[in-house]
């Protein structure tokens, strides 16, 4: 593929993730401007604010932005956005590309290995239904499926922790690291040990899309032309298998895996709220809930920019592996 | 009437079995033209274009320069029934899976008992779904509906081409009956030269353009 | 039963739990907020089913409060959003280039956010309570249906159908009633059941989170989130239950969903349940495509049952595969109580009866007849590969020893091969010379491809390309090239020239000639005369499921054949008279294949 193409390419691609933070931006803000949320009967309280001078009042809202028009802040931001600073937290009162590093280096983690986690599992628990429908294995499958994404995944969590933490005990009951301990003291072998029921609610409920998806597209590969010649040749069982229908159900699978990241963001949201797990979720939420608009803003563009990379990464993929795209067609 | 093809071009996109993809000009200053009552065979070898030709004259596609017309009008902007009618290759692909056979036929004005007993059409299989009747069965709705009363030119696209001989010969048996009693004007294509040879007039060679 | 009868009993049961929800939930709004400090974290008992709370409340009758509160949401912000969807839809596929365009990028804003995030943010503008939580669902639910309908709708237009009920003379308005509406009413119905579960799922999630009803009202996500804060404490009860409560309803509104797509699409039905009838077995519902499985499938074994009053003819000598009085039909319908289907558009009407039919070394027997006749079916059986459904009565014999259809199906690729009619047997995305060895990397395997490819005329080159990249005549000689390698002594050749011109058939003819002459012993199988005619050694005509005669090639040359029907099909084709059959023979066959 020539290097003009590729340019081209790329350029189209950079110009939507440009729009895409556009649009989402304005969304986003217009949004929160139209709330009645006051952020400041919301964070400081209405009692206090009764007992607060006119003055006092004045400068908590020049801080928190209530005495300025909309457009305007807007326009602050995204002329400062554009220089890459995504101001400052209004809660937690540091830079927000800060704070986002930091809860995104507590989530990040977490929501990667469910990712590959989920995918691999997935993928693997669809071949197998696929390559027997009907059968037991197949019907047990199929009901874990039904189950899990008729089932809120905030429940499944509040599930594991009756089970594992409560219970069991085996696991502790929330955040990323253990409570009244210096930070500096932290084992790594902590941070595991609160990472796994987040890690696993999140692997359990990500897996159902990806293997019901596979599950259909193996079936359809076994019953295909290709399939019936294949085993007219003698390839049956593993050969056919590993030989035809592993690679046509795998791109797809991909494909629709890391276009689910959106998903995954969302469930990882939940989740955290319910370990307590301080991470791009929980701050996202406390963002909401408390007018923190620089923050929500901030987190609402990372996360649009994520989910575009993933969906553009599935793309490239898409169009670098299939032998289809890569010698008849065009990239574009 | 005469049905008119006048010095028409069109270039396609066409596609290699497996998938790729290849630009080609069909037609460049082709003309061609059939009267009520001819018998005109379209003869070339799988892929030159014979669909595409097909289409054109029915009115579904339009020449990239050129006209082709009925009596002076364009094919492709006449309104309601239209006197120029194609069966297509393939009749899976023309008629609409949610219908059932008989509201197939409705669409069209109905089935005539005449055109029912000439195709041996059961009537049973008026209440059912397309995918419930062999491709055999299907197109020999397709070749009823297409032989509505307002038709005046009929073009077969290789509709007899996977059949064997017997059944080659009853339906073009029927379909050349029916032109010749209503002076339809038939334009054949098929690759097999004698078939055209017994069955059209005149035949035309597509050249590799 | 059938799927359609189990469809409408889970339609039934949903609409009856919904309708349950909702009385009961209404009838229980008292007990469901009123505090009894007298009976305060109460274990599940026979007076309170699923235990009290903290403040002493029935959790019961705040389960079914909060459910039947979800359930109101729910179904509204589905009708919403549905009627967005379709809006949206139909806007995008039939309001031009630049609407579908601009609509596309707001469908890609949609999407390109967490659905949770953008929940949040409009619960939020809106205040969040009830009010902002139902909203935020109904108004980010349409996306994913919007493209449904635009992609039908897009699709419908270019269908061929379509396009010729406007040339029957169709109006748009009986073309969109009769066409149109009949595809998309059934995904719009479908849609917007199955958005129900989600909104009842997304709308507790937000109150989870705090942007739903307030503490106030027992929603359920509220139920939820404040059980959370006493788990600790060992009142498991007050997120058991009304967890275990949402998480069924929404299975059964899924369940629901689905049944409606079944309920709403009969054809789809007629094509599932029918279609499976000619998959060769080891493919399909019940079975992994090994064809080493030992355990012996009834239907399928050619067994040497009582014949019904034909002599047992032996097996000609020197013959490699024969068959002897084959029997082979079909059940007539299944359990969906539709006529069968149709798979690969071939009539599983194909019936065999007591055929004869023997295969020798270095001679091609040519199988003539129409479609419908049996002959694919004959094909088939000698391979072993037929349906599990099918019921089998003759023999087969293998070199003169009496064999089963497990035995014939482990030969193929080794002694049996099949030369098949479609293009679409290879895989596309699988590399040429890998496909030819079957992913065999030995030299051997690879000189042997090589030389395979060489034999028609193709480049040795070609083993690093892909199928996709051949023309059609390149791809069947390709497949003629694969049962060179595998060398095999019993060949099937499926309809070598479908729909290809002389030139071309003729010259596939003659690779098969070669193969022949290089020992293998081929069954022919074909719909014209003049492809057998050529190089055939035999000539078998078939109709309605028997051999109706049988002639050696050379005679059928010299025109030395007097069977009235084979008479009939000889003259009937263009290049040998194009007569007209006799009346006997004026019927149409049943299932030509096109």
């Amino acid at each position: 593929m020539s290097l003009k193409r590729f340019g081209v390419f790329t350029a189209k691609k950079l110009i939507r993730a440009a729009i895409l933070v556009v649009v989402v931006s304005t969304a986003a803000f217009a949004l929160s401007a139209l709330s009645p949320v006051d952020p400041l009967s919301a964070n400081v309280g209405a009692n206090a604010l009764g007992s607060m001078s006119a003055e006092q009042i004045e400068k908590l809202e020049s801080y928190w932005g209530t005495d300025t028009p909309a457009l305007e802040r807007y326009l602050n931001w995204a002329g400062d956005f554009i220089k890459g600073d995504m101001g400052t937290s209004l809660l937690y009162r540091m830079p927000v590309s800060e704070i986002i590093g930091e809860k995104l280096a507590a989530s990040l983690p977490v929501m990667i290995t469910a990712w590959v986690l989920s995918g691999i599992l997935g993928f693997a628990i669809g071949a197998f239904s696929g390559s027997r429908p009907g059968s037991l294995g197949d019907k047990i499958a199929r009901t874990y499926c039904v189950v899990i994404s008729g089932t809120p995944s905030f429940w499944i969590a509040i599930l594991a922790v009756m089970i594992f933490s409560i219970w069991l005990g085996i696991f502790p009951v929330s955040m990323s690291v253990p409570a009244g301990v210096l930070s500096d003291m932290v084992t790594f072998s902590d941070r595991l040990k609160h990472a796994v029921l987040p890690v696993m609610v999140l692997t359990l409920t990500g897996v159902a899309q990806v293997a019901m998806h596979t599950r259909e597209k193996v079936i359809e590969t076994y019953s295909s032309d290709m399939a019936r010649y294949a085993l007219m040749r003698g390839e049956s069982g593993r050969k056919l298998f590993f030989g035809h229908v592993l690679r046509h159900a795998l791109l797809p699978a991909v494909t629709l895996h890391m276009a689910s990241l959106g998903e995954l963001i969302g469930g990882t949201v939940l989740v955290e709220q319910v370990f307590s797990y301080p991470g791009l979720g929980q701050a996202a939420v406390n963002a909401g809930v408390g007018g923190d608009l620089p923050l929500l803003l901030g987190i609402t563009v990372v996360t649009a920019l994520m989910v575009f990379g993933a969906n553009l990464a599935a793309d490239i993929i898409y169009r670098v592996v299939d032998p289809r795209m890569r010698r008849g067609g065009s990239l574009i | 009437m005469i049905l008119k093809a006048e010095n028409i071009s069109f270039d396609y996109s066409t596609g290699y079995p497996c998938g790729g993809h290849v630009r080609r000009k069909i037609f460049d200053g082709f003309d061609f033209a059939v009267k009520s009552g001819e018998r005109v065979g379209i003869f070339a070898p799988s892929g030159r274009g014979k669909t595409t030709l097909c289409r054109l004259l029915a009115g579904y596609l339009k020449p990239a320069s050129g006209r082709i017309t009925l009596e002076g009008r364009d094919v492709s902007s006449l309104k309601g029934f239209s006197p120029v009618q194609l069966i297509w290759q393939n009749p899976e692909l023309a008629v609409d899976p949610y219908m059932k056979m008989k509201d197939v036929m409705a669409e069209a004005g109905g089935l005539t008992d005449e055109l029912k007993s000439s195709l041996h059409i059961d009537d049973e299989w008026l209440d059912r779904y397309p995918s419930e009747l062999s491709g055999g069965e299907l197109q020999r709705f397709c070749i009823a509906r297409a032989l509505a009363p307002e038709t005046r030119f009929l073009i077969c696209d290789e509709i007899t081409t996977m059949m064997d001989s017997i059944n080659k010969r009853l339906i073009w048996d029927f379909i050349l009956a029916e032109a010749a009693s209503r002076n339809l004007g038939l334009i054949a294509v098929s690759h097999e030269r004698a078939l055209l040879d017994k069955v059209c007039s005149r035949i035309v060679e597509l050249c590799v353009n | 039963m059938t799927r359609t009868k189990r469809a409408e009993l889970l339609v039934s049961a949903t609409l009856a739990a919904i309708v349950i929800v909702l009385v009961f939930g209404t009838l229980s709004g008292e007990e469901a907020v009123v505090t009894d400090f007298g009976a305060k974290n109460l274990a599940p008992s026979v007076e309170h089913i699923f235990g009290t709370d903290w403040l002493g409340r029935d959790m019961l009758s705040r389960t079914l409060k909060g459910l039947s509160l979800s359930v109101v949401t729910g179904m509204a912000a589905s009708v919403v959003s549905a009627l967005m969807a379709l809006i949206i839809g139909v806007l995008g596929a039939s309001g031009g280039k630049r609407t579908d365009a601009a609509l596309g990028m707001l469908t890609d804003a949609c999407m390109g956010l967490p659905h949770i995030l953008l929940m949040l943010l409009i619960s939020l503008a809106l205040g969040g309570g009830t009010y902002g939580a139902a909203t935020a669902v109904a108004l980010t639910h349409w996306p994913g249906l919007s493209r449904v309908i635009r992609g039908e709708i897009l699709q419908l237009k270019e269908s061929p159908y379509i396009k010729i009920a406007s040339k029957l003379g169709s109006s748009p308005m009986n073309i969109f009633r009769n066409h149109y509406l009949v595809h998309l009413l059934p995904q719009l119905v479908t849609g917007t059941v199955l958005a129900f579960p989600h909104a009842v799922i997304h709308e507790s999630s937000l109150t989870f989170l705090g942007f739903g009803p307030g503490s106030g009202e027992p929603a359920i996500g509220v139920i939820l989130s404040e059980s959370m804060q006493y788990l600790m404490t060992g009142t498991w009860w007050l997120a058991l239950f009304p967890g275990v409560s949402l998480a069924a309803l929404t299975m059964l509104l899924f369940a629901a969903g689905n049944s409606a797509r079944v309920l709403l699409l009969p054809q789809e039905e007629a094509l599932a349940a029918g279609g499976n009838k000619r998959i060769p077995s080891g493919i399909g519902r019940s079975g992994l495509a090994k064809s080493s499985r030992t355990e012996v499938n009834r239907q399928s074994q050619i067994d040497d049952s009582t014949s019904s009053g034909n002599a047992e003819t032996k097996p000609a000598s020197g013959a490699v595969l024969s068959v002897r009085n084959l029997t082979v039909s079909f059940p007539k319908e299944d359990e969906a109580g539709t006529s069968p289907g149709f798979v690969n558009g071939e009539a599983s009407g194909e019936t065999l009866k007591g055929v004869d039919a023997d295969l020798r070394r270095g001679k091609i027997t040519a199988v003539i007849g129409a479609s419908g006749s049996g002959k694919s079916l004959l094909g088939e059986a000698m391979t072993g590969w037929i349906s599990e459904t099918a019921q089998v009565s003759g023999k087969i014999c293998l070199n003169g020893e009496e064999t089963t259809a497990d035995r014939l199906r482990a030969l193929s690729g080794k002694r049996i091969s099949v030369i098949p009619q479609r293009l679409s047997g290879l895989d596309p995305i699988k590399k040429i010379g890998k496909q030819i060895t079957r992913g065999d990397g030995s030299k051997k395997a690879l000189e042997r491809a090589k030389a395979a490819l060489a034999k028609v005329n193709l480049d040795e080159k070609l083993m690093e390309r892909y199928p996709f990249e051949l023309s059609g005549g390149m791809a069947r000689r390709l497949l003629i090239a694969m049962a060179i390698f595998d060398g095999a002594e019993i060949i099937i050749a499926d309809e070598p020239s479908p729909g290809i011109g002389k030139e071309e058939t003729d010259r596939i003819l003659t690779y098969f000639r070669a193969l022949a002459d290089d020992g293998a012993a081929m069954l022919l199988i074909t719909h014209e005369l003049s492809a057998a005619e050529k190089y055939a050694d035999e000539i078998l005509v078939m109709r309605s499921g028997k051999i109706t005669d049988r002639l050696s090639g050379d005679d059928f040359r010299a025109g030395r054949f007097d069977n009235p029907y084979t008479r009939a099909l000889y003259a009937a084709a263009p290049e040998n008279g194009f007569k007209m059959p006799e009346p006997e023979f004026a019927d149409f066959a049943r299932g030509e294949v096109l």
